[in-house]
């Protein structure tokens, strides 16, 4: 039986959709559906005990800020920093023709990753079972935790909120 | 509500209105099912209420005003006005100026008592 995902870490496309999702609440205009799914998964997540998590670096960017629609946002995130291992996986993946920014991502090592980016998630479904192999010749190499690593997955807002 | 307000709804909507009063909850539990927009617009309205709320007390009881400044140089009103391929440039640039290579981040230790993402407990 797999494993509940509890963990959920949020790109950039989810976070800019939370953040103008709060603002169109506060000046009372209608949600885009994406919108609504952004702000959705905050309240959700908060009733059933799963936690949302963001990268150190987006953390850093948006914690500049002060606006209260940001420092909601930030409320209802904890920070994933990366570890040993974070930087040689994501060069690695870089080569998978992932951007920068969606590399490092898939190289945090979460259980889930949600976004609205299709040219991530198309990417990454396309090419999982080769990053997967890649992965495998990777941990034979590395310690305990680090070898029992396992691929995220990658979906839809809206997936994820199936699930909670 | 309003008398003026009322008066702006279309008369076939409150037509319809006063039909659903006399519903049972189990009629409109089922005119739900038929109709699933109306299940999202009232989960709409009570995450919107929530979110409104705890803004305005973080705001101190004061609601924003639309020529107050937001981010990047740009006011409320202005940044609602975006069009959709201008909020994602908006984000992009913000997001690029915090923007790390991944050489530059910094790895931590883990946490012995870290779980890792297949769900399962670190090793003694």
């Amino acid at each position: 039986m797999s494993t509940p995902v509890s963990v959920f870490l949020l790109d950039k496309s989810v976070l800019r959709k939370a953040i103008a999702s709060l603002i169109k609440v506060e000046f009372e205009h209608p949600l885009s559906a994406q919108e609504l799914e952004a702000l959705s998964l905050l309240y959700f997540a908060q009733r059933h005990d799963v936690r949302l998590f963001i990268s150190e670096e987006a953390f850093n960017i948006l914690g500049r800020f002060s606006r209260p629609e940001i420092q909601i946002v930030l409320d209802f995130v904890k920070v994933m920093k990366a570890t040993r291992y974070f930087k040689r996986w994501a060069r690695r993946l870089r080569e998978y023709g992932f951007t920068r920014e969606d590399a490092k991502l898939l190289a945090l090592g979460v259980q889930a990753i949600l976004t609205f980016d299709l040219s991530l998630l198309n990417n990454y479904q396309l090419k999982r079972s080769h990053i997967e192999k890649r992965l495998d010749e990777m941990r034979k190499a590395l310690p305990t935790p680090f070898n029992l690593v396992k691929l995220p997955s990658v979906m839809l807002p809206k997936e994820a909120l199936t699930l909670l | 509500m309003a008398v003026a307000e009322k008066a702006r709804i279309p008369r076939r909507v409150q037509v319809i209105a006063e039909v659903l009063r006399r519903f049972s909850q189990e009629e409109l539990a089922q005119l739900v099912r038929l109709v699933p927009a109306l299940e999202d617009m009232a989960l709409q309205q009570v995450i919107s209420t929530h979110f409104r709320q705890r803004m305005l007390e973080m705001r101190g009881g004061i609601a924003p005003s639309l020529e107050e400044e937001f981010l990047g140089g740009l006011t409320y009103g202005e940044y609602l006005k975006l069009s959709e391929e201008e909020e994602e440039a908006f984000w992009d640039r913000i997001f690029a100026e915090g923007g790390l290579e991944i050489d530059q981040i910094e790895e931590h230790d883990v946490d012995p008592g870290v779980r890792i993402p297949a769900g399962q407990k670190r090793a003694a």
